[in-house]
């Protein structure tokens, strides 16, 4: 049997006066992917937000490993739960490897010595990640794609049981989208932790997820098994644009008329 | 992450502390050479200038290394609070809250004490305004703090200007000299000390939570950290050392908004090395520049708050320069 990370309850939030989710339950077992899909503006990113306990929720509860989040104390949370998000804040000087290394900071034990296995863990990254060449460099001169690469060597060095992640493939070119988020899943499945992942690219999604959320506006949503979620009607009306599919190499692809 | 090359760098900065006080208690008008200095500090000589060394010298030195050092040390805990590398101990208006009393006390005529002390309550004055504001209407944003600072700041500089318009010549000449920083009233009180010790701590204990901090407070947040009480905390902690900072010496420039970047420049980024090392380089850079403020126009004085950027401009050049050639 496996085990119940996440479970939602009777979730909702708002956000000035809109309703974003209205009594969403969701229940997210260990090695399960999830894909969050919605158009601009639907509150992918609100809903993600709140699983990591980054903004008041409006009714419901959320569990994690059974116990309500909001009990949990904030440390403990970053330690099960982990988030990529869409943007990134460089205002002062750090180099790569220190900001992977931050990765940590939830599990660090002393105020004041470093753990070697912390600093060994954050190589790891870096050299999966294709970053250990970069590694002494001002993140200040990274490019998009390297940024991004770094923020996901840093989330995979914090080892939640729960990834969440903003548009993942943000600024990746179309190899590294793929070449990443392998990795990423793999990295995942090893630690028997799940994802959830909010993306525009449908394509992508049904590549990696086999559970799938659709925000349809108003609070709405389907959720439930790819094959039955991910259909020509179902997309069309979640973003009020015909979307079609084609079936090529075993997988169903789909792109807007 | 802490390597050798940052125990280098806090050794050195512990010999450039010693280097500065040396430099500090032989400098002055009455001659003194380096056996005398250790005949004095070893056998209390009932001569001038043991005299000069335990009343006038020492005092004087340990109150201008202690203001460097809550400076610099509040410098470091600003930039990462405001995530603004231009922040500096005086942005959220302080000094400003703290000019404004000592300039009162001034211009009333009141003794040193009245002035030091009336600049600490209108520098707590200050921080409670701002953070209330900051608070009050709706959700704090770190733009919205470093909005009411500005503008309180702001508030304070109109008081300040109709203060010395209004004044006798007299009155302008004491506060011009506070209002550029000045160590030659000053003494520091074992308060200042224990504050000063005080904010060490913290700052180390809080060392890690600002490595994190600086990457902005979503991410913070989402690695553990506890950022309402933080950024209380935090505020709270870089204000009081401002606060005690003027005092001290008046609004001393420079010395808070430069120490935290020239370190960083240094390598000293990790706030387990940065905290420390603030307090030797701030303390140090304002004891030499003490030492220099007294000693170039002798027996006239000159600010030290002139000195510091003097000095810290082209130091300050030197070091951005031979960091963007790596």
């Amino acid at each position: 049997m496996k085990e119940t990370i996440l479970d939602i309850k009777a979730l909702t939030l708002q956000i000035a006066g809109k309703c974003l989710c209205a009594n969403l339950n969701l229940s997210i077992t260990q090695n399960q992917h999830w894909g969050l899909l919605g158009k601009n503006g639907v509150g992918k990113t609100s809903l993600l937000h709140s699983l990591m306990g980054l903004r008041e929720i409006d009714s419901g509860v959320i569990f994690l490993h059974g116990k309500p989040m909001s009990e949990l104390p904030r440390r403990e949370l970053a330690t099960l739960v982990g988030i990529l998000f869409q943007e990134h804040t460089h205002t002062l000087p750090s180099t790569v490897l220190e900001t992977v290394l931050l990765g940590r900071h939830p599990h660090v034990q002393s105020m004041l010595r470093d753990d070697p296995l912390d600093l060994q863990k954050a190589q790891e990254a870096l050299q999966d990640f294709d970053l250990t060449t970069i590694a002494d460099r001002y993140i200040d001169t990274l490019s998009g794609g390297e940024k991004q690469r770094l923020a996901l060597a840093m989330l995979v060095v914090q080892s939640p049981k729960l990834f969440l992640l903003d548009e993942p493939s943000n600024h990746l070119d179309i190899a590294y989208q793929i070449k990443m988020l392998d990795l990423l899943t793999q990295k995942i499945d090893g630690q028997n932790a799940s994802l959830i992942m909010a993306t525009h690219d449908i394509n992508l999604a049904a590549r990696y997820c086999d559970q799938i959320i659709l925000l349809t506006g108003n609070g709405e949503y389907l959720s439930g098994p790819r094959q039955t979620v991910l259909t020509e009607e179902n997309l069309s009306k979640a973003f009020s644009y015909e979307i079609q599919s084609v079936a090529i190499q075993n997988r169903t692809l789909f792109f807007p008329v | 992450m802490i390597s050798s090359r940052h125990i280098v760098l806090l050794g050195l900065l512990a010999l450039l502390t010693l280097a500065s006080f040396l430099v500090s208690l032989l400098s002055g008008s009455v001659d003194m050479s380096l056996g005398d200095l250790i005949t004095a500090l070893l056998r209390f000589p009932d001569n001038l200038q043991a005299q000069v060394l335990y009343e006038i010298r020492i005092p004087r030195t340990l109150a201008a290394f202690t203001t460097g050092g809550l400076l610099a040390m509040s410098g470091v805990i600003m930039q990462v609070l405001l995530r603004n590398p231009l922040a500096d101990p005086y942005i959220l208006g302080i000094s400003g809250g703290a000019a404004v009393g000592a300039l009162s006390a001034i211009l009333l005529r009141l003794g040193g004490w009245w002035v030091s002390t009336s600049a600490f309550v209108g520098a707590l004055l200050s921080i409670l305004i701002v953070f209330g504001l900051a608070n009050k209407f709706g959700k704090w944003s770190v733009t919205r703090l470093l909005l009411t600072g500005v503008v309180i700041s702001a508030g304070w500089g109109a008081v300040i200007n109709i203060l010395l318009t209004t004044s006798s010549s007299n009155n302008v000449q004491s506060m011009l000299f506070w209002l550029m920083g000045d160590l030659s009233q000053s003494s520091v009180a074992i308060g200042h000390a224990v504050l000063l010790a005080s904010g060490l701590l913290i700052g180390i204990y809080f060392a890690r939570t600002l490595n994190v901090l600086i990457r902005g407070e979503l991410v913070a947040s989402a690695l553990g950290v506890n950022i309402e009480t933080t950024r209380v905390i935090l505020y709270f902690s870089a204000s009081l050392l401002t606060a005690s900072a003027v005092t001290i010496a008046g609004s001393v420039g420079f010395v808070g908004l430069i120490i935290p970047h020239m370190l960083r420049m240094l390598g000293a980024r990790d706030h387990r090395v940065l905290i420390p090392s603030s307090i030797l380089l701030g303390g140090s850079f304002l004891v030499i520049a003490d030492s220099l403020a007294r000693s170039i126009i002798a027996p006239q004085q000159l600010p030290v708050g002139v000195v510091t950027a003097v000095i810290g401009v082209p130091a300050f050049l030197i070091i951005l320069r031979s960091t963007i050639r790596q």
